[in-house]
């Protein structure tokens, strides 16, 4: 004898969908509000001085008995020139070690930006380096103001023997164009190596003329 | 007499619905992208129109301060993008001379040397007076113009003297 069918309601499938307008909802807000808040030209800033007028003031007097670096970068029409110590091409030894050197135009016939930033940062590893003094002395800002760590201490820096050790003179000529400028301001300010690690090398740039 | 049921096929009533699926992919796209390009601080600097800035590799961001444009005419002040002032042309900026009295532009100096006493004369409610000042300069502009600008602003107590530029990614 065959079963009864059972009276109990059926199932009936029903389709399963997400309600995904309160999502939607959602994103048309925040669209319209990115929109407003997004960075399309990313600016950003190079900081330049010209060369202090004078022979010196007194900041240079208390550090009397430090050295001074002296580091000049010349960019002229078939070569970039960086000199230390106040070597020239006539004389580019300075206590046997060879402070001028020569950066000659890449064969296309530019500038070798990518060859002083090379060079520069050898200048760092080899002569500034070196150079460390035992003790730290506290980081200041652009405008002679301590800097302080999050936990509110002073920031402490390497003091060096050169008075100039973040100083970078730079000379050129009339009619060198801004983009070559701020191309040689790169090079001197930061060397970033293949593993992506930034060493800083003289952020501080003062603009000259070349004699 | 009553009419014979029609032997047509009957309309099924459907639920219909509108398939947001494929908008809701093109949203997210969307929103990523946005949250990419996304800026808490915003623009505080605006480019100039018809000045083609140079590209550097500078991680600072730039500051909201007095801001020079220097375009392939002349020498501007710069309020949101917009040349409001015209100062020394080109003419001026690129003429070598050996004199360094040269090397100021008159124009120029006389407008920085009153806003630097503004400066100065609003320390005593607290602001303090940094000398910053931005220049927007076009690529191609030469150095001697830059040089003559840096030294006006230099002269006229504006001492930190920053170059607005493009980041490259």
């Amino acid at each position: 004898m065959a079963f009864k069918p059972s009276l109990k309601r059926k199932f009936v499938p029903t389709s399963m969908e997400i309600n995904i307008t309160p999502i939607m909802n959602l994103v048309v807000v925040l669209i319209p509000l990115l929109l407003a808040t997004a960075e399309w030209v990313k600016l950003g800033l190079i900081e330049s001085k010209m060369p202090p007028a004078g022979g010196g003031g007194g900041e240079l007097a208390e550090q009397v008995e430090k050295k001074a670096l002296n580091l000049i970068v010349s960019v002229e029409d078939e070569q970039i020139a960086v000199s230390l110590f106040g070597a020239t091409l006539e004389n580019p030894l300075v206590d046997e070690m060879e402070c001028y050197h020569t950066i000659p135009l890449k064969v296309s016939g530019e500038h070798d930006f990518a060859a002083l930033n090379l060079l520069l940062n050898d200048i760092r590893e080899d002569v500034v380096e070196p150079g460390i003094l035992d003790e730290q002395i506290p980081s200041l800002d652009r405008f002679g103001n301590p800097v302080y760590n999050p936990d509110g201490t002073p920031l402490m820096v390497n003091d060096y023997i050169y008075n100039d050790v973040d100083n970078v003179r730079i000379s050129a000529p009339n009619n060198l164009p801004f983009q070559s400028l701020v191309s040689v301001l790169d090079a001197c300010r930061v060397y970033k190596d293949d593993e992506g690690l930034i060493n800083y090398l003289f952020p501080v740039p003062f603009l000259g003329k070349l004699s | 007499m009553a009419f014979a049921p029609t032997t047509l096929k009957k309309r099924v009533q459907e639920s219909e619905y509108l398939n947001l699926s494929s908008m809701m992919d093109l949203m997210t796209i969307i929103l990523l992208f946005l949250i990419k390009s996304y800026s808490s601080t915003g623009m505080l600097i605006q480019d100039v129109e018809g000045i083609n800035m140079p590209t550097s590799t500078t991680a600072t961001s730039p500051k909201k301060v007095l801001t020079l444009a220097v375009d392939a005419e002349a020498v501007w002040l710069d309020k949101d993008g917009e040349r409001v002032e015209r100062f020394e042309g080109m003419d001026l900026l690129l003429a070598e001379s050996d004199d360094p009295a040269a090397m100021v532009l008159p124009g120029l100096s006389a407008f920085l040397e009153s806003e630097a006493e503004l400066g100065r004369e609003r320390e005593q409610y607290g602001v303090k007076f940094t000398g910053e000042i931005n220049i927007i300069a076009d690529a191609q502009v030469q150095y001697n113009a830059i040089l003559k600008i840096l030294q006006t602003c230099y002269r006229a107590g504006f001492s930190q003297t920053d170059f607005v530029v493009l980041k490259e990614d």
